[in-house]
This record gives structure tokens, sequence and C-alpha cells, in this order.
């Protein structure tokens, strides 16, 4: 056995804090090692050295201390294979998420840590004992779930490859929020000009299933083998059947659903140019009068309809559900509530909407007149500390000028005032827009916030507070209508649907992408990717340039016959088990059975949480990769140096916790150098043994950080973890050790700063000890 | 004048932890500021913070440009911020600040000498206590006089007192 270790320096970013040298030098003496450093080990040039280093040397494994193995683990693994060396043989040290960046200002102590971590990495090679790949059938099929313009555009890209799609969208029509817009900045283009023509497209093209009223409510699999259910409500009208003339029966219809600028019959289209062109019933409001049956002469009213439920096998799934209209009705300075003249942006979409409630006219709500003042404020639920919205919307600021240039263009008498902090027109020609409204349309522009709006006692209905920053001047002044140019908000339902797809979201409950830069279109579950605003608020250009990318990506996944997947899944060594049965009860995908007094696994449900390895008293079950014996390699690793006091033994499953410590990292969040962390894939595979073993063999403490319950990849897995926290605390408790040595702790994907926090602290409580 | 900038000072609403580098200068808490509007902007609670970021301690200490006495801690401002700047927060140690360059209006001591001798800011006066009768409010209760003047000591309160 020769192992080979080679330390990228990443420029700076790890060789200017970790003492690189002093590294070399550790490792450089010791038998069967071979040490090589690079100043980019993932450039062309470093791959080279490190494939030629390999091969010369007669390499067998190797450790590649670098970044996250989350970031280009499977970029080296990939180039290596090429030479022959196992996939399970090449594992990493992190030391630039987990170290070098977090430690920035404790050369000394971070280099120490770099060592141990490398160390650990080496010992656990050793006993790496290469797993056969398997590789599984793709389903050439891709569920696009949304169909806004992001999983319009998503559909048809998939679709013209030449691979099937099934599209699923809640409402009655696919189109989204652009749908309900008159004009698109920064080109004033007709909306439903551009998005009318690809939302027909996607109802005929022959590859593109399109289900609407329908929401997925159940997926199972991975990769190139999901199977997913759908949810389709009953329209109560008959498809086949109706040629959506829909005015005969929404003229019928007594009955009319209240909202102040979508009014809409109880049987009706949502908007004009819906797609599919089908009126459905709102079961809600409907009275069951029967006056659209008599009405329609085709006899498509189906009363009786049911909700149907299907079952589709996919490959690859793209989420673009879009966002919701931030709702400002909390918030006491605006009066939205209680001032009907004070409307959101989307609100003033649908007035300028030839199809909307006021045909095109914007006139003041209260009095039905043309106003002479209106005010748009800025920054309505973005930018905003106090209520957890930090990010700026995105669009707020272009969309409201393009209001105000629709308005001036209809009506120019009336004045325009925006109100903002900044104005971020950071889109191809968006400085431009800005420009015109100033110079060629007279649009007012004030810079500071709007303060407060306030019922006035005058002719005018209401009065805005706010202080013109540039000029210190305070401001008062009465208008007829007021704005609120609200922010995106994660669409309803995101919680559930991350949960169905096992995924996870930000810190606002957007979905979170797997990494900004590099994979800003992917999740954090391989093969399923995302589009539009449920990453992150966007406009139009952007939400289809990240659907093109994420069709991109997919329609690479399905034209493979088959994939190679990471198999992490539980094995039995049959000589060790002694049947006691605690296997049994702790697995919820029924994968384990016992038949003639043996354990048998079914492969095919298991999940590789390893919920049954940490239950396992003999060691006979184990998720390769995690045995008991490559675990404590790493703890008796780890300890013999045992560098730091207090030190912590830190387990963090792959999901959650570790991404989370690694975002710290890329945010750069310092925390001490005390921790060690060892990669499990679930907290639920962690034994009570390792931890006993970490504590008795010098840990201070030992961290046990997954998912939260409700958001965990394998859905039980952190509920089992608590429970077993239960038996640990109750272990502990018997051998006499402090409880407060051990912790368990949810961090999500998105907590970097949540994870650094708990290191901090429970480095700080230990040392007290 | 020319204006220094004085870059302890800053530091020091870093040190008390402050959330002053949130501002990104809206004007949300002076657009609703009572006493802005009523003094035509001559007080305005954004550039006092605008002045805490720049580290204009001579400004705001000495010349009273704007003059932070004038804020009636209504907490208005506090309540819109959108960055959830501490704002009287911060305002309170620009106060001590004043009283340290001996820049505070005769008022305000004289409201800490009735607290000192009397044990608190407003004493009951008949009137008030029969309006408060009409009124059906139940009798005040007057704290102990010298545990107050004790928490004064303690506090430090009385030396700096003093000290003015």
């Amino acid at each position: 056995m020769k192992i080979g270790l080679f330390v990228c320096h990443c420029g700076f970013n790890i060789a200017a804090v970790l003492d690189i040298e002093k590294i070399m030098e550790h490792f450089k003496t010791k038998d069967d090692i071979v040490v090589l450093d690079d100043s980019y080990l993932c450039s062309d040039s470093g791959i080279k050295t490190l494939q030629e280093t390999i091969q010369e040397e007669n390499i067998d494994r190797v450790v590649i201390a670098a970044c996250t193995f989350k970031l280009h683990g499977s970029m080296f693994r990939d180039a290596l294979e090429e030479i022959g060396i196992h996939k399970d043989l090449v594992v990493f040290a992190n030391i630039r998420e987990q170290n070098s960046w977090v430690h920035r200002y404790e050369t000394k102590l971070a280099t120490q840590k770099a060592i141990e971590q490398i160390e650990a990495m080496v010992e656990y090679v050793k006993l790496v004992e290469p797993t056969v790949r398997a590789k599984v059938p793709v389903t050439q099929r891709a569920l696009v779930i949304g169909g806004g313009i992001a999983g319009i555009h998503a559909s048809l890209s998939i679709a013209d490859a030449g691979f099937e799609v099934i599209l699923v969208e809640r409402e009655s029509t696919v189109g989204g929020h652009m749908a309900l817009f008159d004009k698109t900045f920064p080109t004033l283009d007709c909306s439903i000009c551009i998005l009318g023509p690809i939302m027909k497209e996607v109802n005929d093209h022959p590859n593109i299933t399109l289900l609407t009223l329908s929401e997925v409510v159940d997926v199972d699999g991975f990769i190139g083998n999901f199977k997913v259910k759908v949810k389709s409500k009953p329209k109560y009208v008959d498809e086949e059947k109706c040629v959506g003339c829909f005015d005969i029966c929404a003229d019928a219809c007594p009955v009319e659903i209240p909202g102040r600028f979508f009014p809409i019959k109880a049987i009706d289209v949502k908007f004009p140019q819906a797609v599919p062109l089908i009126p459905v019933i709102d079961q809600d409001y409907c009275t069951g009068c029967g006056a659209c049956e008599i009405a329609c002469d085709r006899e498509a009213i189906i009363y009786e309809d049911t909700e149907k439920m299907r079952v589709f096998d996919i490959g690859a799934i793209i989420v673009a559900t879009g966002f919701k209209d931030f709702d400002p009705t909390g918030l006491r300075e605006y009066s939205y509530d209680d001032n009907p003249d004070v409307i959101t942006a989307l609100e003033m979409e649908r007035m300028l909407n030839p199809d909307g409630p006021t045909k095109g006219k914007v006139v003041v709500p209260s009095t039905g007149l043309a106003p002479k003042e209106i005010a748009f404020a800025l920054c309505v639920g973005s930018r905003n500390k106090n209520i957890n919205r930090e990010y700026c919307s995105g669009v707020c600021c272009l969309y409201s000028i393009k209001h105000a240039i629709l308005i001036k263009e209809r009506t120019p008498e009336v004045n325009i005032t925006i109100y903002y902090n900044d104005i971020r027109a950071n889109t191809k020609g968006g400085e431009e827009f800005y420009n015109r409204a100033r110079e060629d349309y007279g649009i007012k522009f004030v810079k500071g916030a709007l303060s407060m709006v306030q019922p006035s006692n005058k002719n005018s209905p209401v009065k805005i507070l706010a202080e013109n920053t540039l000029e210190h001047e305070m401001v008062e002044r009465e208008c007829d209508l007021v704005v609120l140019a609200t922010g995106q908000d994660p669409p309803e339902g995101t919680d559930t649907l991350a949960k169905i797809l096992n995924v996870s979201k930000d810190q606002y409950g957007f979905l979170l992408e797997s990494h900004l830069k590099i994979r800003p279109s992917q999740s954090t579950l391989k093969g399923v990717y995302l589009a539009g605003c449920i990453q992150g608020p966007k406009d139009i250009p952007q939400s289809i340039t990240q659907a093109e990318s994420a069709a991109a990506k997919i329609i690479s996944i399905l034209n493979k016959d088959e994939l190679e997947i990471d198999v992490v899944k539980a094995q039995l060594d049959e000589s060790k088990c002694d049947l006691c049965r605690l296997c049994l009860d702790v697995c919820d995908f029924q994968a384990i059975k016992i038949e003639d007094k043996k354990i048998t696994l079914n492969s095919a449900n298991c999940t590789g949480c390893g919920a049954c390895t940490a239950m396992c008293p003999s060691g006979a079950l184990y998720i390769p990769g995690f045995s008991n014996q490559q675990i404590n390699a790493q703890i008796h690793s780890f300890m013999s140096t045992k560098s730091q006091k207090p030190m912590i033994i830190a387990f963090l499953c792959n999901w959650c916790s570790y991404s989370g410590a690694d975002l710290a990292g890329t945010s750069k969040i310092q925390y001490p150098t005390n921790a060690r962390v060892i990669h499990v894939m679930c907290s639920a595979m962690v034994n009570p043994a390792w931890v006993v073993k970490a504590l008795l063999s010098g840990a201070d403490g030992v961290l046990i950080a997954g998912c939260y319950e409700q958001d965990c990849h394998y859905k039980t897995g952190f509920k089992k973890t608590k429970d077993r926290f239960e038996s640990i605390i109750e272990i502990l408790n018997e051998l006499d050790i402090d409880l407060d040595r051990v912790k368990l702790e949810s961090v999500s994907a998105a907590e970097g700063k949540k994870f650094a926090e708990i290191i901090d602290s429970f480095s700080k409580e230990l040392a007290k000890k | 004048m020319t204006l220094k900038i004085d870059f302890g000072f800053r530091k020091q609403f870093k040190t008390y932890k402050f959330s002053l580098n949130y501002c990104y200068q809206c004007g949300t808490c002076s657009g609703g500021c009572p006493v802005a509007k009523l003094t035509n902007g001559d007080y305005n609670p954004r550039k006092i913070i605008e002045a805490c970021i720049l580290g204009l301690k001579e400004k705001l200490t000495t010349l009273l440009e704007p003059n932070v006495w004038q804020c009636s801690t209504c907490q208005k401002c506090v309540e819109y911020c959108p960055q959830g700047v501490e704002l009287t927060e911060i305002f309170d140690h620009v106060k001590n600040l004043c009283v340290e360059a001996g820049n505070y209006p005769q008022a305000y001591k004289a409201q800490g000498e009735a607290i000192r001798e009397k044990g608190s800011a407003i004493p009951m006066s008949n009137a008030i206590i029969k309006r408060r009768e009409r009124l059906g409010l139940p009798v005040m209760k007057t704290a102990s006089h010298s545990e107050i003047q004790t928490l004064l000591r303690e506090t430090g309160f009385i030396k700096k007192m003093e000290s003015i």
C-alpha cells in the first residue's frame, strides 16, 4: 500500500493561512506516503501532475487536502479513475472551508489542525475497501414543477431535445406571474405577446404532458429513477368536450369570487389568455345552482368529477415554482390593510393590464377617478432585517419605473414620485431605462424611503411622510394613490415541497442551490434542479437563463442510458450477526427482513441512512466507508495527538450540517480551532459506541449535528438521532461522565453562522470545566 | 471650520454592540420623526447616525448639529428602521459624551438633581394626586428614597452629577 498525499495551496486561500511547508515536512518522513503540493490542484496542470505522480510512484490510495469534497470531489475522483484508481480510494481532508477560511488569524493552531485532519484521512484511507459501483438505468423523462416563465422555458428546452416532459402546474393555467403583467421592463414589450405563444406551444408540444390544477404529493427514488406521485384536483369540466368559449358558462354563473384586482366567477378561466383554455369550477364558491350546466351546449360540465392520482417514472426534476408577492398587511407604517388607495405593485400590474379589472385605466380605488399624484414606495418587504428579508428583491426598482412610465404614457398630466433607497437598475438596459424615466417622462425620484402613509382629512385621501435625504428636506405630501413595490417571498407550499423532494432551503425559505457560483441551478439533491425565483428573487431574463441552464443539465442526464450512482447502502457481515433483531424495528424503509433465521437486506429499499448500523451491537451491519473500524480510526487519530484543549469531535451529517460547516467557510465566519469533524451520512448512524470511544480516549466534548427533524434527508433520521441521544445520555450517566460534554444540534445547510456559534460556545463551555 | 474624524468615537459604537454599521441612510427614521417634522428637519435622527458613522464626534457633542437632546425617545425610528439600527441606544451614548463635554440642557441636570434629592423626576404634587383620583386611577406608589439613593451611588450617578 502506497498513499499519495496531495496538498493544495488554492492560491492564497489556503497557503496564506496554513504553513504548507510545515505540513509537508510532517508527512515527508512517514513510510509509504508520497507528498506533493501544488498551487492549484484542480487546474488542468494540477490534475496532470497528480496523475503523473500517482503513476510514477505506483501510488494506490490518495488523500487530497484541499477544498470541501462537495466542491471538486467528483472531479478529482473521475480524473483518478481514468488512471485506474478506484473512486472510494480517493479521500479528502477539508482544509479550506473547514480550516483556512474559518481560522484566518490562527496560523499555528490551524496548521496543527490541518495536520490532524490529514492524518485522520491517511488512517482512514488505509481501511477503505472499494465497493462495486452500481449502474442504474435512466428513465428518459423529466418532471417540471411549476408552469411560469421558468417552467415553460425549461419544459420546452427539454422537450425540443427529444425527451418527454411532465409539466405540473398548481393553477388552472400556465403562465405564472408573467401572464398577469401588461408590459415588461426594460424594453416595454407586451408580456402576454411574448409569453402567449410559448404557453400554447407547451400545451401543444407532442413531448409535453401538461397537468394543470395538479400538485406533486410524493417523490421517491434517486437520480435517474424517481417515482413521482401527482395529484390532480377535479376541474368539473370535461376537457375533451369543452371548446374554451368560457364566457357562456361564466356569464351564466351568478357567483362572483371576491378579489379586489382579480375578480372572476365561480366557473371561469383565470384570465382570457389561459392555457389550457378550459374554465374550472371553484368548489369553495360554487353553489351548485346548475346554471352553467344549462348554459353549456357542449355538455362539458361534470359535477361529479373527482380527484386523480397518477404515478410517473422520472429521470430528473426541475423545480420552477416561482415566488409569492410579499404581503404588506402586517407592516402598519404603510396602512395597506385599512386604506384602499394603498395598493401593491401586483395590483398596479392588474390595473395597467388591458384585461384587468379597470381595463387598463389607472384609477384611485376609493373614488374610481383618475389620480393626480402617485407615490411609489420601494423596498417594501425587502432589504429589511426586521422582517427577515435582508435580500434585495432585484426587481422592484425596475418594475416601479416601468409602472411610472406606463402611467405617464397614458396620462401625462399625473405627478409621479418614486421614493427609493438606492436605484438598482442592474440588468441589461436597466440604467438607460431609469434615465429615460427621468429625462423623457419627468418622473421624480426622491432618495429617501417612504416612512409612513397616513390617512389625511382633506380632499386627497392619503398623506405620505419621508425625507428627501439628498436635499435635506422633510417631505409631507398628499397623494391619491400609493403603490408599494413589494418584494418576492418563497411561494406557498415550499416547505412541504422541500420535504417531499428532500432538498434544502436557504435562510429565507427559498430552495438552496448546490453551489452559488458553479452549480447555481442544481439543488442540494442530485437529479433535482432549480429554475427561476424559487432559488431566490429574479427578473424574467434571469429566470429564463436559469431555466435553460437547468434544462441543459437535465438533458445531459437523460441522454445517458445508465448512470453510475454512489451506493451508500447497508451491508451485512453474516458471521458476526447474532440475530438480536434490534435492527428490524429501527428501519423505516422495509429494507431489513428476517427469513429462515437469517437477516436479509433489501438493497432497493435501503436509503443508506445507517440508523440500523448504530443499533447493531455486534457490528455485523455496516455502511461501507462508515464502519466502526473506519470511524474509530479517525477518532483514534485525532486523539493520539490531542493538540488542543478543549477538543471537540463533531459528527456532521452529509446533507445539512456538513454543508452548514462548509457555508461558514465560504462566508468566512471565524470560529475556534477546537473541533475535529467526522463526516457521516446521517446523524442517525452515529453509534453510541463512537461517542463513548471519543470521550474515553480524551475528547472533551462530542457534538452530533444533523438536519432539522422535519427536513431530514432520510425523513425520520434526525428523530432517531434524538431518541438515540437519550440512550447516549443514559450510558454516560452510568459511566459517570459529565453530560454537558455531549451536544445534539440541528444545523441546516444554510446555517453557517449557527455552526460557527455552536463551536464557539461549546468550546467556551468546555473550557470552563 | 474643519471637522476632525475621531476613529475612537466610531469604534465605541462597535464595542457597545450597537447596530450602527447596518444603516444605509434610507431616511425612514427622519421621515417619520415627529421632532424632525416640528423643527423642519433641524433635528434629524438620520444625520446623527450619519455623523456617528463618519466619526464626527465634535459635530455631535460640541456643536450639537443636530442637537441629540431634542430626541423625545418615542422610539418610532427604532420601530420603523428596516435595518434594525438601535437609534435611541446610540443617541444615549452620544448624550453621555455630550455630558462629558459639558454640553447639556440645564433642565436635564435639574431633573437628575430632583431624582437624587426626592427619588423621582416629577414629584407627586397635590394637583396630580387629585387629578388621578378624578380619573379613577390607582394611587401611585413611590419607591423608597434611600433605595434609589443607594442605586444612584452604586451606579456612579451621584459622582457624575457632582463632576459636571
